[in-house]
């Protein structure tokens, strides 16, 4: 093989890599069938906002700062609920858009 | 009459500047606009790394003190904190101001690297062949408006990135003035803010690798012992922040780095780096976070295997064409000395392979590239017209993109509303359910 064909496969190698890369994205990274590891699941799963408030359920394990956590056992799992106490400057300053 | 000229020249320059800047900052604020109406993302980080203690308790003593000398949740970024702790004492928690700063900070930032490509293309002239300015514009354009660019400008959390890479440009800014007038003022200034760019983030570990590289675009001869001699105080200070950066991390990064082998890390450093690169260039369907391909242990997807043979090709074929063109040199060693630390080759103590905000600084180096190429073959073809045409619409996608992307950072709803659907409507989800009532 001659040096320029050298350099022109090259380039298809790169091509074939991109186009690769771009179906990957067009079918979502293969999120609906690919084995995902514990913490993706956990980060994309189930953090819900009630009323768009503060307060918060989630998945066991997500570490927060301050609040008042209640643990409960629902269909889904067992959960903590964590109602966050928020300063009163923020809850003043606070509404709903 | 030569002054004169000299002076019309000077101001049509200077003129030329403020229209190049003016348009940029357009384009940003036709994606940007939206953020004062974003919320803090509650199920995304800002819980814990926004609205915490440090930030409430103020530029007190002690919470300066606290900032300084602890770790929070695996993370030394005291410049950030102390800029949150700024921010709560002017406007509480109202997430607004927050999204706005952010956006300010991106503006400065898009001014720094402005004037950072345009002293770098001007020293670059013979390679390129091409106007500074030109250079500039282009480059900075797709930096500013780039949707993979995007979130850590919405996202408060990842306001660290755009902060380190505002010390780390004036830095290198800094660094181009000592060169230019060898004043030490400037060489301790470049030190003080490489202290600070490291204490918004622990990726400006890698700034004495872009000083030397400075060192390269100003001709100096890198076998000279004072250049290695003048960056002595920036590589150990790199040491010990590298040091400072894994002891925050605690053990877990180890533990985890460890799943994978490898053989295994090759495979998925080649992967994530051809990501970066075709998300750059062009970005489709971004996301917050995005999976492995395969999990530690398990069968590799065979197209996997296609990755490193694709790179080594590419290497042994240009690798000699390359080093004769300086402006390409520059522009993919910029690419790699930011890209090297997060490409998954050293630590995997994430579970997203890919994060978008990691590429910001890395991006300067790429779309200087993307930038110089295109106008190289603007100035040669016939057909400048449809190049043109093509530009631009390119640049629309960019635009459009990006602003409609903006929106799914308005609140953890909107952000992770797509993946939780895709999760959900797997066959497994059940299984899955089972496996975390058990934990």
């Amino acid at each position: 093989m001659k040096y320029p064909q050298f350099k022109a496969l090259a380039l298809i190698f790169a091509l074939i890599v991109v186009f690769n890369n771009l179906y990957l994205a067009e079918v979502y990274y293969n999120i609906s069938s690919i084995n995902l590891s514990y913490n993706f699941y956990r980060q994309s799963g189930d953090d819900i906002l009630i009323d768009n408030k503060v307060e918060k359920v989630q998945i066991l394990g997500e570490s927060m700062d301050f609040g008042i956590t209640h643990e409960i056992k629902t269909d889904a799992g067992k959960r903590i609920i964590i109602y966050q106490v928020k300063r009163d400057s923020y809850r003043k300053k606070w509404q709903p858009r | 009459m030569t002054k004169f000229i000299s002076r019309a020249l000077k101001s049509y320059k200077s003129l030329r500047d403020t229209v190049n800047l003016g348009v940029i900052i357009l384009c940003v604020g036709l994606i940007y606009w939206p953020v004062y109406k974003f919320r803090f993302l509650h199920g995304w980080d800002d819980q814990w790394a926004v609205l915490n203690f440090y930030t409430e308790r103020g530029y007190t003593w002690s919470n300066i003190y606290s900032i300084l000398t602890s770790f929070y949740e695996g993370q030394y970024a005291p410049v950030n904190q102390l800029y949150y702790s700024g921010l709560y004492y002017l406007f509480a928690y109202d997430p607004m101001y927050y999204h706005i700063a952010s956006v300010i900070i991106h503006l400065l930032n898009i001014l720094l690297v402005y004037y950072l490509i345009k002293k770098i293309a001007s020293k670059l002239s013979e390679s390129t062949k091409l106007n500074d300015q030109d250079i500039a514009f282009l480059t900075t354009l797709l930096f500013a408006v780039s949707p993979f660019n995007l979130e850590p400008v919405v996202w408060v959390s990842a306001s660290k990135v755009i902060l380190y890479a505002l010390f780390y440009l004036l830095s290198m800014h800094s660094y181009c003035l000592y060169l230019t007038n060898k004043k030490p003022q400037y060489f301790y200034l470049t030190l003080l803010l490489f202290v600070l760019s490291f204490g918004a983030k622990e990726q400006a570990v890698t700034l004495p690798f872009s000083l030397l590289l400075l060192d390269y675009i100003y001709k100096r001869k890198i076998k000279d012992s004072i250049i290695w001699l003048e960056k002595t105080p920036f590589f150990i200070a790199s040491f010990l922040f590298g040091y400072v950066s894994i002891e925050s991390q605690g053990k877990d990064l180890f533990e985890i780095s460890n799943f994978y082998s490898l053989h295994e890390r090759i495979l998925l450093a080649c992967y994530t780096g051809s990501e970066y690169l075709t998300k750059l260039l062009f970005p489709l369907n971004l996301s917050y976070i995005y999976p492995f391909p395969f999990q530690a242990g398990e069968s590799k997807p065979l197209y996997l295997w296609f990755y490193p043979i694709a790179g080594i090709t590419l290497l042994l074929a240009y690798f000699e064409g390359l080093k004769r063109q300086k402006w390409l040199v520059f522009g993919i060693l910029f690419f790699i000395i930011h890209l090297i630390l997060v490409v998954n080759l050293l630590s995997l103590a994430r579970f997203s392979i890919v994060a978008d905000r990691y590429v910001y600084v890395a991006s300067i180096g790429f779309y200087f590239l993307i930038s110089t190429l295109f106008l190289k073959a603007f100035k040669k073809t016939c057909l400048k017209r449809p190049i043109l045409a093509l530009g631009l619409i390119y640049l629309l996608y960019f635009i459009v993109y990006a602003h409609a992307h903006a929106y799914s950072w308005t609140n953890t709803l909107t952000l992770k509303d797509r993946l939780k659907k895709t999760i959900r409507a797997r066959n497994d989800y059940d299984a899955l359910k089972t496996k975390l009532q058990k934990q």
